[in-house]
């Protein structure tokens, strides 16, 4: 009995091992909401030594539709410390049968390029497989050997909307309990797993995971989704040794391994930073003419390659050439800090319109791709953009606002928390007034004062073409048809961080005539018009990053021989997600004063608050398009 | 090497005034007027301007190889900070898989004032883009507002076929550009000017044994051009709605023709059509292609072919065979090598592989095929003054049946028999005909391409809710681009779409196709919907544009350097019955409107009119022509202007009773 008992055991490791390619085999349940059936999903790591890390990835992914198609993609980056050892692909029709084999030498190499750096010395081997049919099936496997243990592959059980996974297998084996990786579990509550454990090995099993259906306001995607977090407390980064427990310590090695030294400048340098604060005794206005200084004479290039990927350029090089990237910039700017006497700390951040903190508990080198500087003064961080030409000091806008970055002292990393815009600090203040004319056009004068966000929105325009400003205004205000900028100036107060644009502007028929009447939309010049998408059952909860407020006040003046029609009666709402009013009032008989706030505030929301929202910008947007009758009648 | 046997002397046109004793512009050294040069008086809006820049092509005998060889050098000056990214410098160069071109010296220097920062080498870096193109990228060191920033550099390139030319007009504007070519009588270019501005010099000498190689005994006359242009705008990138902007932009085109190279071996590219003709039948790689009729017999159903029906019938079938079988890579690909059985076996290919496929099996039913070459709309406008083969990139099938011409392309799926995909609606093409000459043909987009939307609806203020059906029938390439949307998209995103582009807040709550009424030009669709949040004030506003055809006025720019170009003609009819609800009665109907566009080019009218307690309202835009002169935009423009007002402010009013 023995013997058939393992025998059979035997037999069913053979079976389940064996896949089944044809999309019948597919559970029902995966398919729902499936651009793609991720059949097997498979990462085996193996870190060998400090510096020696291979690791295989098998990946089977059902393509159901077009948008499917992201999902089984073959591309792998590589540099000099990570190798390709082994990379194929093989395509199946629906069926199972094997339709094309794609070898190594299929796959195309070429340099990678992320867009904005002016050269990278990462490279892609990809291979774009047109689909001939759907469904069908790429089979996708590839071998890394690399000595980089500073970043070991994450792993994400689900990768995005729109996908489900069968199975999905993460493991990772070590030579000794030095090498022993951290795995931090991030909402596993979601999923059905397995985890085994064994002296040298740790895996993660987890299968039949549905998919996610993509929904807006959604909270960004790694919130929720299930994944894992590695890294190793011993590791290796581009030849470089490292030990690293907590945030200070990854602070320690950055400071050491990566900064030391490179904030050296040449002693004419020195001494010119000296003259441009000369007189000046206070930290704080020094390190405003120094940024200034950096900010006038440098420009933003990203050069890419090998540890540059993480060390700055030295500061010396820097004041040669006059650009650099995030890193170079920043350290530059603190080594011209540091030869003036203030104080000021590099600091990594994780930058996009959307959050995301630095994981307290989870120090490693995948987290952050941006850099910014960290100026303390009088208990407080002054927090300053060296790659942009433009920001007034002290202002980072919504590229790196409110988030745990990892600012590196002297004595090591910390987590601190960068400056947040609040609703009430996102401000627009409209003050219009608009002439209606007797051939039914309008002309109009507006000013706009922006602060906090909405500032970081607008201020750009500054520097923008008149093509560009022209175009932009036709945008801004696309309510308003037949728009024509007459003229325009700006003020751009960095002190205060407050943006003020003046702008002249007509619109021809912009009342139009209803039979005898006519009709006047009252709001021109911030009409909102975002509903968002309905629902039948919302899934997720949602979030509102920013809040922000607008006030807006407009003088409208009606021709002679026009009279108003009814007004409407003033609205006034009041939600958990902000508030709303909005009313008109007679000056006299040609003149009328419109009056509007709104306030949306930031949160998290739970789903079932959605409909209430929706409702809530649905009537925002419906009090926005109120009309009021004119009319034309002789007077006596 | 055979010594040269003859020498080519061309006959040539003398333009403009003889060469002068031009001063020669030395690396390093700024003229008087460039570092007195604070702003562009003549374009205020540049944030950067080449100050100079010329171009030397000619050949040179290095190493015991001839080469061509490109010498290039500039100067930019940087008017404002937004011209910084003028500073970011970009060298493409090519390579075949035997041999590939060299960049040799880049220089480059940044003039502050009097300050000079020269790039140093190990911030030139060299990256492959592609399989084909490689490219060395720097940037300027020290730039500021108001550098002056200077570079040089030379590709030489034993690709002859690489002298293409030179462009004078680009994204900023040039105060002087230049261009040199000497070129052996006996390699021959085929040259065009493009554009509308006029060449300052336009010179053309000839200079007698200019050129030779080691150990011949003659030497090669060699005709020296020189082309200049002064105070070049800048060339600004439209708006929707438009053919290439090679059209346009001024420059000069070579296409290399023929080649005597010095051992006496002669290659000829292209000439007269005649030759082209010729080469198609005889050795061309296309040409050879088209005659695997016997290939295709062996590997498809034995009736798609010999199978019943009329030629019509017949060709029908075909057609959508090709189309099921193949899937389109995406690639053209007409004169690389083309592998049709491959791609045929693959059921995936280019467009030549596609439709060679489907000229080969109308042949091989009888029905008499030919091919026709093409440039797509973003390609550029072949020329048709002399054959440019390199201006075309596309290949379509071209069958008469009946009488009736129809020209085809299998590599989209929606696309119903007999249309062309919009992106080769550009006017002709040149059928390859191997039996008699190639000819052009005019490209004549189907009609007619409608948008109709048909809307029944009723008010219902009680609940604050709009309900109705609407109906949308698209005919031509407004259903092929239905199709297509519907074919890439989820039900789900494509209502998504629908919601997005009605007037107010629109739920669809059901959708159907009516495939009794549709074929394959035309699509109707059929929709019931709710809308909430009407009102139930005293005075309803309700405005009678449910959907919109335009969100916005597509033409923006002030003014405009070329035509604007539809395609194809294209009408939008609204027609839409509103139920007046109980209780309430018409207050105002918005006004009636007859717009139209100069020489009868275009037609707008909208109308409401209201009858037994409803309301209708009719509405109908026309454009009767498919390209609009520059001259013309203003009228275009205010056109959609009033279009777009119309839609978003026609309300009618209610009262209540």
């Amino acid at each position: 009995m023995r013997f058939l008992a393992i025998l059979s055991a035997l037999l069913w490791c053979s079976f389940s091992f064996s896949q089944d390619y044809s999309i019948s085999s597919i559970p029902k349940e995966l398919l729902e909401n499936a651009d793609a059936v991720i059949r097997l999903d498979q990462l085996d790591i193996q870190v060998n030594s400090i510096n020696q890390m291979t690791y295989q990835v098998k990946q089977i992914v059902t393509v159901l539709n077009k948008s499917g198609d992201e999902h089984a993609t073959a591309r792998v980056f590589y540099d000099d410390d990570k190798k390709i050892k082994k990379i194929e692909a093989t395509i199946y029709d629906a069926f199972g049968n094997e339709l094309e084999q794609i070898k190594k030498r299929d796959f195309k190499d070429i340099a990678a390029a992320d867009g904005f750096s002016l050269y990278l010395d990462d490279r892609l081997l990809y291979h774009d497989y047109v689909p001939v049919q759907y469904p069908h099936t790429v089979e996708f496997t590839y071998e890394i050997e690399t000595s980089d243990t500073g970043m070991i592959p994450q792993w994400y059980f689900v990768s995005g909307y729109g996908v489900s996974v069968q199975k999905s297998s993460y493991t990772i084996t070590y030579p000794s309990p030095d090498l022993k990786p951290i795995i931090k579990e991030e909402n596993l509550q979601e999923i059905d797993f397995q985890k085994e454990e064994s002296p040298t090995m740790v895996s993660y099993t987890s299968s039949s995971i549905p998919a996610f259906a993509e929904e807006g306001l959604s909270p960004p995607f790694q919130t929720f989704s299930p994944r894992l977090s590695v890294r190793l407390t011993k590791f290796h980064y581009k030849g470089i040794d490292a030990e690293v427990t907590d945030w200070k310590g990854l602070g320690e090695w950055i400071q050491n391994e990566l900064l030391s030294g490179r904030d050296q400048l040449e002693e004419s340098t020195i001494s010119k930073a000296r003259d441009l604060v000369k007189g000046i005794d206070d930290d704080l206005e020094k390190a405003k003419v120094i940024y200034k200084y950096v900010q006038d004479n440098t420009r933003y290039i990203s050069v890419q390659i090998g540890i540059g990927g993480l060390q700055p350029i030295s500061a010396i090089e820097v004041d040669k050439v006059k650009y650099g990237d995030c890193k170079g910039l920043t350290n530059y700017t603190k080594a011209l800090l540091g030869a003036v006497g203030v104080q000021s700390y590099y600091t990594v951040v994780e930058s996009g319109r959307t959050k995301v903190d630095f994981e307290a508990d989870f120090p490693d080198l995948l987290q952050g791709n941006h850099v910014i500087l960290a100026i303390p003064y009088k208990d407080q961080y002054y927090w300053v953009d060296c790659t942009s030409q433009i920001h007034p000091f002290g202002f980072i806008g919504d590229f790196t606002d409110d988030r745990m970055v990892l600012v590196v002292t002297p004595d090591g990393g910390e987590l601190v928390r960068t400056a947040s815009y609040l609703d009430n600090d996102n401000a627009q203040y409209i003050k219009a007034n608009y002439k209606i004319l007797d051939n039914l056009s309008i002309d109009a004068q507006v000013a706009i004062e922006t602060k906090g966000t909405q500032y970081d929105n607008r201020f750009v325009l500054e520097r923008s073409s008149k093509d560009d400003i022209n175009k932009y205004y036709k945008d801004f205000w696309d309510n308003v048809n037949g728009l024509e900028v007459k003229d325009y100036s700006f003020k751009n107060d960095k002190e205060e961080v407050s943006f003020t644009e003046t702008v002249n502007l007509s619109a021809r028929n912009y009342v139009s005539k209803n039979g005898n009447d006519y009709l006047l939309i009252l709001n021109a010049f911030n009409n909102n018009t975002y509903v968002p998408p309905r629902y039948r059952t919302r899934k997720l909860p949602f979030t509102v990053q920013r809040g922000f407020y607008d006030q807006d006040e407009t003088l409208i003046e009606i021709p002679e021989n026009f009279q108003f029609g009814e007004l409407p009666e003033k609205v006034n709402l009041e939600t958990e997600f902000g508030s709303y009013g909005a009313g008109v009032e007679k000056k006299n008989d040609r003149e009328l004063v419109y009056k509007r706030t709104l306030l949306l505030k930031a949160g998290e929301y739970p789903k079932e608050s959605y409909d209430e929202f929706r409702s809530f910008l649905r009537s925002v947007a419906k009090m926005d398009n109120q009309k009021i009758l004119l009319k034309n009648e002789p007077q006596d | 090497m055979k010594s040269i046997r003859r020498i080519f002397v061309l006959s040539v046109l003398f333009h403009g005034t003889l060469l002068m004793g031009q001063k020669k512009v030395e690396f390093g050294l700024l003229s008087a007027s460039e570092q007195a040069f604070t702003t562009y008086a003549k374009d205020t809006t540049a944030h950067a301007v080449y100050l100079y820049e010329k171009g030397e092509n000619y050949f040179e005998v290095r190493g015991n190889y001839v080469w061509l060889i490109k010498k290039y050098h500039a100067k930019k000056k940087i008017l404002d900070k937004q011209g910084l990214d003028e500073a970011d410098i970009t060298i493409p160069y090519y390579r075949s898989d035997k041999s590939k071109e060299i960049v040799n010296d880049i220089r480059a220097l940044t003039h502050n004032g009097v300050v000079k920062h020269s790039l140093r080498k190990e911030n030139v870096y060299d990256t492959d883009v592609s399989e084909r193109w490689s490219v060395k990228k720097f940037t300027f060191p020290d730039v500021q507002e108001g550098s002056i920033l200077e570079y040089s550099y030379e590709i030489q390139s034993p690709f002859f076929f690489n002298l293409t030319g030179w462009k004078f007009q680009e994204a900023i504007p040039k105060v002087y550009t230049e261009y040199n070519a000497k070129i052996p009588g006996n390699y021959k270019y085929n040259r065009a000017l493009i554009g509308e501005i006029a060449l300052d010099v336009n010179e053309a000498t000839i200079k007698k044994s200019c050129f030779s190689i080691p150990r011949a005994t003659e030497s090669a006359d060699c005709e020296v051009l020189k082309y200049v242009m002064k105070d070049v705008p800048a060339f600004k990138e439209g708006e929707e709605y438009m053919l290439s902007p090679s059209n346009y932009r001024s420059s000069l085109e070579f296409e290399l023709s023929e080649l005597l190279r010095f051992d006496g071996t002669k290659e000829r590219y292209t000439k007269s059509w005649k030759d082209v003709d010729k080469e198609f039948k005889t050795d061309n790689d296309i040409g050879r292609q088209l005659k695997k009729v016997n290939f295709f017999e062996r590997n498809i159903p034995v009736d798609l072919i010999s199978g019943p029906g009329d030629p019509l019938e017949r060709a029908k079938r075909i057609y959508q065979f090709v189309k099921d079988h193949y899937v389109w890579n995406g690639k053209y690909g007409i004169f690389l090598d083309n592998r049709v059985k491959q791609a045929f076996d693959e059921h995936k290919g280019n467009v030549a592989e596609i439709n060679i496929t489907l000229i080969n099996l109308l042949n091989a039913a009888g029905i008499d095929t030919d091919m026709m070459v093409l440039s797509t709309r973003d390609n550029g406008l072949p020329k048709r003054s002399h054959p440019v083969m390199s201006d075309f990139n596309y290949l379509i099938a071209k069958t008469e049946i009946d009488g009736t011409t129809y020209l085809l392309d299998a590599t989209e799926k929606q696309l119903p028999f007999g249309m062309l995909p919009y992106r080769c609606l550009n006017y002709h093409g040149r059928v390859m005909d191997l039996d008699e000459e190639s000819y052009w043909y005019d490209i004549v987009p189907v009609e007619p391409n409608m948008k109709t939307v048909r809307i029944e609806m009723s008010l219902d203020p009680e609940n604050s809710l709009v309900s109705g059906n609407f109906q949308e029938i698209t005919t031509g390439y407004e259903a092929f681009f239905k199709r297509e949307r519907l074919a890439s998209l989820s039900e789900d995103e494509y209502l998504d779409k629908i919601e997005d582009s009605s007037n107010g807040d629109i739920f669809i709550k059901s959708y159907e196709v009516d495939s009794l009424q549709s074929d394959d030009r035309k699509l109707v669709e059929n929709f019931s919907f709710e809308m909430e949040g009407l009102g139930q004030n005293k005075n309803l506003f309700f405005n009678t544009f449910l959907i919109h055809f335009f969100k916005s006025n597509p033409f923006t720019s002030e003014t405009r350097n070329y035509p604007v170009d539809f395609g194809y003609l294209r009408s939008y009819m609204y027609y839409a019955n509103i139920k007046i609800p109980n209780g309430y009665k018409v207050k105002e109907l918005p006004k009636p409107i007859n717009l139209g566009l100069p020489e009868n080019s275009g037609v707008m009218r909208f109308n409401c009119s209201e009858s037994q307690g409803q309301v209708m309202v009719q509405f109908s835009l026309q454009l009767r022509s498919t390209q609009y002169t520059s001259a013309g935009y203003a009228y275009v423009k205010e056109f959609f202007e009033n279009a777009v007002t119309t839609q978003n402010n026609s309300y009618l009013v209610l009262e209540k009773e």
